[in-house]
């Protein structure tokens, strides 16, 4: 009797990780934009620093942070730009001596570098001792994108150098693109990464002769940093230091939802969404367009998109609970409708009866009831974790096994959609 | 007139040379199947196996090198004949990935248990647990084999061996082969891999059942190619002479993973065409995704002079792992390459450089 009615295997999930959740206190709140940095000049570090797995290890890591903070993070710091300005990033080498240069790409921007020494792909600056390099661009067309460390990006880029870019169209801030079908109600970032924890290892004791990227084999995955189920808690909770950003979606019912997926990494993620299909709008910050002005004409429906590395796809999902049968309000043949629902299984009754309470298993995310906004008798014990009687769609990659965290799970590449009944406040 | 301008520097000329027909008639090649080794940049001599363009069949002359030599079939020619000198001590056999061959008496087949061929052309009858060795007809050792395609459409694609291609692709029985052209710049990215686990394996006769290394199904690549060479052997290629100008990037992947061709500071290149098909609508990415055994076509419009990067985002970028002592000296490799935009020769390229080689087609 769960509301994930079409994800029987979550309940399994969802059992097991309840005293996880209980333990973290799990997000109730999130914030229905992209956090991130905003402006035209950004001074970056590079930084070593560690980071927590769900599983409960923690691994040393080297990340880009903020100049004017104390630490790095991972992924690095969102960089939120306007089209059309001039932007400028310095990068100053903080990594212990021994990790020799760093540096940034963007990929699909065209640079400027100065100041420190010519790489292999850009300008790099020193760790010993600490130099400075400085990049300059301008953010010419909307879309989604990354940056990451161009010097050694096999081992670096496992080592934490990642970030993303989001620029934002002249047309509007609800807009992706600079056409009027790429509007959305609520953006959120998949940045998705993964981790051979030997590398980590041989880094953290000095043993570089063991850094071997040809046998590379990754065993934990991340979206935006963090495992499931962390990438449910708040942005910037401060037992996840250096892991500010979540991957929480939430929305109310016939909202647009635009997500933009970043493959950061080195493998491919096929990333998977229950309660609906979504569109491909964009890949590599360009809209699918068979024309300029056309709008993404091209976009295509899928239930699951591979992200590659390097690449960005943005995607829109909606909901309203059109097709299943029932009215998701438990709403009488008279009543009014409710916002955003479809009206064809207005009123029509839940399809099974409900069994008494002492005969159910209870999933933490249940409300209490099967219906949106409801709320219900709970058993002793249960967390509760439903504040407002939403639906949980469990997103997350088809690569099954990159649900875990080390071996661990669940973990690794899940996140879950919150469809919260209408009037929800949603920050 | 049909002008093909390929500007290649002399790393690349050497690493895939270049074999076209003079006029425009039916195109003959004499292609020899033998044994050779590679030199990777950390001085690790792997045994591969190769094709050298010979003068006639079973001459002997010309260079064996992997990738195989650049097939190119002029614009209007349709008819493709290869003429294959086997001297490796398997039988081989060729096909081209996309083309329709005209003269395949094939496949071959063997009981699965040894290398007896039991027929050639359908499935033996009744015998539903013989096996195919070859997807054409096969070439025996010091044999020659005539391979043709009558009825060749434009486009980029991989010819290699149609006989045991797991074991013979790994070897390196691979090449590119171009038919027309719409460009005036082009550049061949020819992407591949070596696990010489098994290449060492095959050369020393630990290959095959109950055997050292007993089939590929360990395959684990540790070196990875550009044209045959990895970073830092992989030198600067010459793409076109001004900035604006569409340059055609031509991908092939004669490996077994996927790669993921990125170029720096372009906005986006525009993906035409895969395994010889044009797109309706082309796709605007700064990511290729290059699978296993196909082959990408991707046009470049640089609005400046220039270098620009390009590497696998796979970020297999490192030859076999092998590191100079700290971190701070390790060196990239593998994948990464770039591509020069401005006048010839390419400033900062080793002096001792070839000349940058102009071919051209009338």
């Amino acid at each position: 009797m769960l509301k994930l009615i079409d994800i029987g295997r979550c309940r399994t999930l969802l059992a097991a990780v309840i005293a996880v959740l209980m333990v973290l206190g799990v997000a109730r709140s999130a914030s229905a934009t992209i956090v991130g940095e905003t402006g035209t000049t950004f001074n970056l570090v590079a930084r070593a620093g560690s980071i927590s797995t769900s599983d409960g290890d923690s691994f040393l890591m080297w990340g880009y942070g903020l100049a004017s903070g104390t630490s790095m993070q991972y992924p690095g710091p969102t960089l939120i730009l306007q089209q059309g300005q001039t932007i400028t990033v310095t990068l100053r080498n903080e990594l212990p001596a021994d990790a020799g240069n760093v540096s940034i790409v963007f990929p699909g921007q065209i640079v400027t570098a100065s100041g420190g020494m010519q790489g292999l792909l850009t300008r790099e600056a020193s760790s010993d001792p600490p130099d400075t390099v400085t990049y300059t661009f301008v953010a010419g067309e909307p879309g989604t994108y990354l940056y990451h460390s161009g010097t050694r990006p096999d081992l670096q880029v496992e080592m934490g150098l990642v970030g993303a870019i989001v620029i934002r169209p002249s047309l509007g801030a609800n807009y992706a693109y600079n056409h009027a079908n790429s509007r959305f109600d609520r953006e959120y970032l998949y940045l998705l990464t993964e981790m051979d924890p030997r590398i980590h290892r041989s880094i953290a004791f000095g043993q570089y002769n063991q850094v071997d990227t040809s046998n590379y084999y990754a065993t934990n995955w991340f979206i935006n940093g963090r495992n499931f189920p962390d990438v449910m808690a708040e942005n910037n909770v401060p037992w996840l230091p250096n892991q500010p950003y979540n991957c929480q979606p939430r929305m109310l019912p016939g909202e647009t939802v635009l997500l933009r997926f970043i493959g950061a990494g080195r493998d491919p993620h096929p990333m998977h969404e229950h309660g609906n299909d979504f569109s491909v709008l964009a890949v590599d910050g360009r809209m699918l367009e068979s024309a300029p002005g056309q709008g993404a004409d091209l976009q295509w429906m899928a239930n699951t998109m591979r992200v590659l590395p390097g690449q960005t796809v943005d995607v829109t999902w909606t909901w309203t609970g059109a097709g299943l049968g029932w009215d998701i309000y438990g709403h009488a043949a008279g009543d009014a409708l409710a916002p955003g629902e479809d009206p064809t299984d207005h009123g029509k009754p839940f399809p099974v009866i409900i069994a008494p309470r002492d005969e159910l298993t209870f999933g933490q995310f249940y409300s209490g009831t099967p219906f949106l906004g409801g709320s219900g008798e709970l058993p002793v014990g249960h967390p509760g974790l439903n504040a407002f009687g939403g639906f949980f769609y469990m997103w997350h990659s088809h690569t099954e096994k990159e649900l875990t965290s080390n071996d661990i799970w669940p973990g690794g590449l899940v996140s879950f959609m919150i469809v919260e009944p209408p009037g929800t406040p949603i920050p | 007139m049909l002008k093909i301008k390929w500007l290649l520097t002399g790393l690349l000329a050497a690493a895939l040379c270049m074999v076209v027909a003079g006029t425009a008639s039916a195109v003959v090649f004499n292609l020899r199947a033998a044994a050779t080794t590679v030199t990777m940049p950390d001085g690790t001599v792997v045994p591969m196996w190769g094709y050298a363009r010979e003068s006639s069949p079973g001459a002997g002359d010309g260079t064996v090198m992997v990738p195989g030599p650049l097939l190119v079939v002029p614009s209007g020619d349709t008819t493709l004949t290869i003429n294959l000198t086997n001297r490796l001590p398997r039988p081989t056999s060729l096909h081209i990935i996309g083309q329709v061959i005209a003269n395949n008496s094939g496949p071959v087949w063997t009981n699965g248990l040894s290398d007896t061929v039991i027929s050639s052309g359908s499935r033996p009858q009744n015998n539903y647990t013989a096996r195919v060795r070859s997807f054409t007809h096969e070439t025996a050792t010091n044999a020659t084999q005539t391979y043709q395609w009558t009825n060749v459409r434009p486009g980029t694609f991989i010819y290699q061996s149609g006989t045991n291609p797991a074991m013979q692709v790994s070897m390196g029985l691979y090449g590119g082969m171009i038919a027309g052209s719409r460009y005036s710049n082009e550049v061949i990215l020819f992407f591949s891999e070596i696990d010489p686990i098994i290449t060492n394996a095959v050369a020393n006769g630990d290959y095959g059942p109950g055997r050292l290394v007993p089939s590929t199904i360990d395959y684990h690549p540790r070196y990875f190619l550009i044209n045959g060479k990895a970073y830092p052997a992989l030198q600067p290629f010459a793409a076109a002479r001004n900035a604006n100008e569409d340059i055609l990037l031509r991908f092939f992947n004669a490996g077994l993973e996927t790669h993921i061709p990125t170029i720096l500071n372009t906005p986006h290149m525009s993906i035409v065409a895969e395994d010889g098909v044009p797109f309706t609508y082309p796709k605007r990415q700064v990511t290729v995704e290059l699978l296993a055994g196909k082959t990408v076509e991707a046009v470049l419009k640089p609005t400046e002079e220039g270098r620009f990067a390009l590497y696998d985002r796979r970020l297999n970028l490192t030859n076999a792992g092998s590191i100079s002592s700290g971190l701070g000296g390790m060196q990239g490799g593998g994948m990464l390459a770039s591509l020069w935009v401005g006048p010839t020769p390419v400033p900062g390229a080793p002096v001792t450089l070839a000349p940058i080689y102009l071919l051209l087609l009338d």
